[in-house]
């Protein structure tokens, strides 16, 4: 499989290690070279799972889950750790009418539960949590959605898909095209949550933008000055806008309205 | 800041534009300010020829502004002083 960067080989000995993983892994269509390549094992042992990553031990564990939450984590390590050169942000990514969207915002503002609505709403969404920035473009990262209970209540198509558990599912599994690539931002969306009140969708200056989106983010290998100018850079050809996410019909239609008066960003 | 006295910039700072505002860094502290309009303006004008008092007026002309905002730009430029940007 791959995973931006890295290619990644995965080697087991335990079927149902081995559904485990092909149920948590990305198969999304990815447009990046290239330039590592990681390979992972787990071997089955009394009482457990001896892990490996490129043949050095990396961990035993007890469980073909707490086996394959192990290899994931040190999976997506790996690929993450291939692009150092990049300012990660916590965002959902999408495209509609050409124009890419980047929702920003701390972990449970909601950017999960939008970016699956945007799936049924004819959005391209490239990812739901971490977007990485350089030279002006976003670069989705290609995780699939952990989608918690209350955005099951939010979003009736899946409701069927969720019955059987904890869902994890991508736009591929969904039934829309799943494609991961670099492009410029048209509109930067600052999430705030407001649960079962209403949505408000306003302006919001690029400084401003700019602080909370390096509050979401962590700096390139190049240091502070670097993720300044990656941060600026995304909203230099991007407009600006908080939203206040109460219901979805509502934030969806000011998504839409915003993006429809944005002009597209060339490539 | 004595109202003859003026500042200037300092040495050392990266200035990133965006459309309403500044984002700075200052190495030496290690640290990002985030610089509204007005900000912007009164640091662009602390080029070491401009007196800290004729600032207001300066301030005053380029927003179209009915009476110099003296205390706006005083707190403003002790802000600035105060984080190191200009001296």
């Amino acid at each position: 499989m791959r995973l931006l960067a890295c290619r990644v080989e995965i080697d087991v000995d335990c079927e149902r290690l081995a559904a485990w993983l092909d149920a948590m892994l990305s198969r999304a269509t990815q447009r990046y070279p290239v330039s590592r390549v990681h390979h992972f094992a787990a071997r089955r042992e009394d009482g457990g799972y001896r892990l490996f990553e490129d043949g050095a031990p990396a961990g035993f564990e007890r469980s073909p889950e707490s086996a394959g939450y192990a290899l994931t984590a040190r999976i997506h390590k790996a690929a993450l750790s291939a692009l150092p050169e990049f300012t990660k942000v916590h965002a959902g990514c999408a495209t509609w009418q050409g124009r890419r969207l980047l929702a920003v915002g701390p972990p449970r503002a909601g950017k999960t539960t939008l970016m699956t609505r945007l799936v049924f709403e004819g959005f391209a969404v490239h990812g739901d949590e971490l977007v990485l920035l350089r030279d002006g473009a976003a670069l989705p990262y290609p995780r699939r959605f952990g989608v918690r209970e209350p955005t099951v209540g939010l979003i009736p198509q899946l409701a069927a898909r969720a019955a059987a558990g904890p869902l994890v599912t991508d736009p591929a599994a969904l039934g829309f095209d799943w494609v991961v690539e670099p492009a410029p931002v048209a509109a930067v969306f600052y999430l705030e949550p407001n649960h079962g009140g209403g949505t408000l969708l306003t302006p919001c200056p690029k400084h401003l933008m700019a602080h909370r989106i390096m509050a979401q983010s962590t700096g390139p290998s190049a240091g502070k000055p670097q993720w300044i100018r990656d941060v600026c850079a995304i909203l230099d050809s991007a407009s600006s806008h908080t939203l206040v996410v109460g219901g979805l019909d509502e934030a969806v239609a000011g998504i839409k309205d915003v993006l429809q008066r944005t002009p597209r960003v060339a490539a | 800041m004595d109202t003859d006295a003026c500042p200037q910039v300092s040495e050392g700072i990266e200035i990133n534009k965006v459309a309403d505002g500044y984002i700075v860094y200052q190495p030496d502290r290690d640290r990002v300010h985030y610089l509204n309009h007005t900000a912007v303006l009164v640091l662009e004008l602390c080029n070491g020829r401009t007196r800290a008092g004729d600032l207001p007026e300066l301030v005053k002309s380029a927003y179209d502004l009915s009476a110099p905002p003296t205390a706006e730009v005083a707190e403003c430029l002790a802000k600035l002083l105060a984080e190191g940007l200009v001296h």
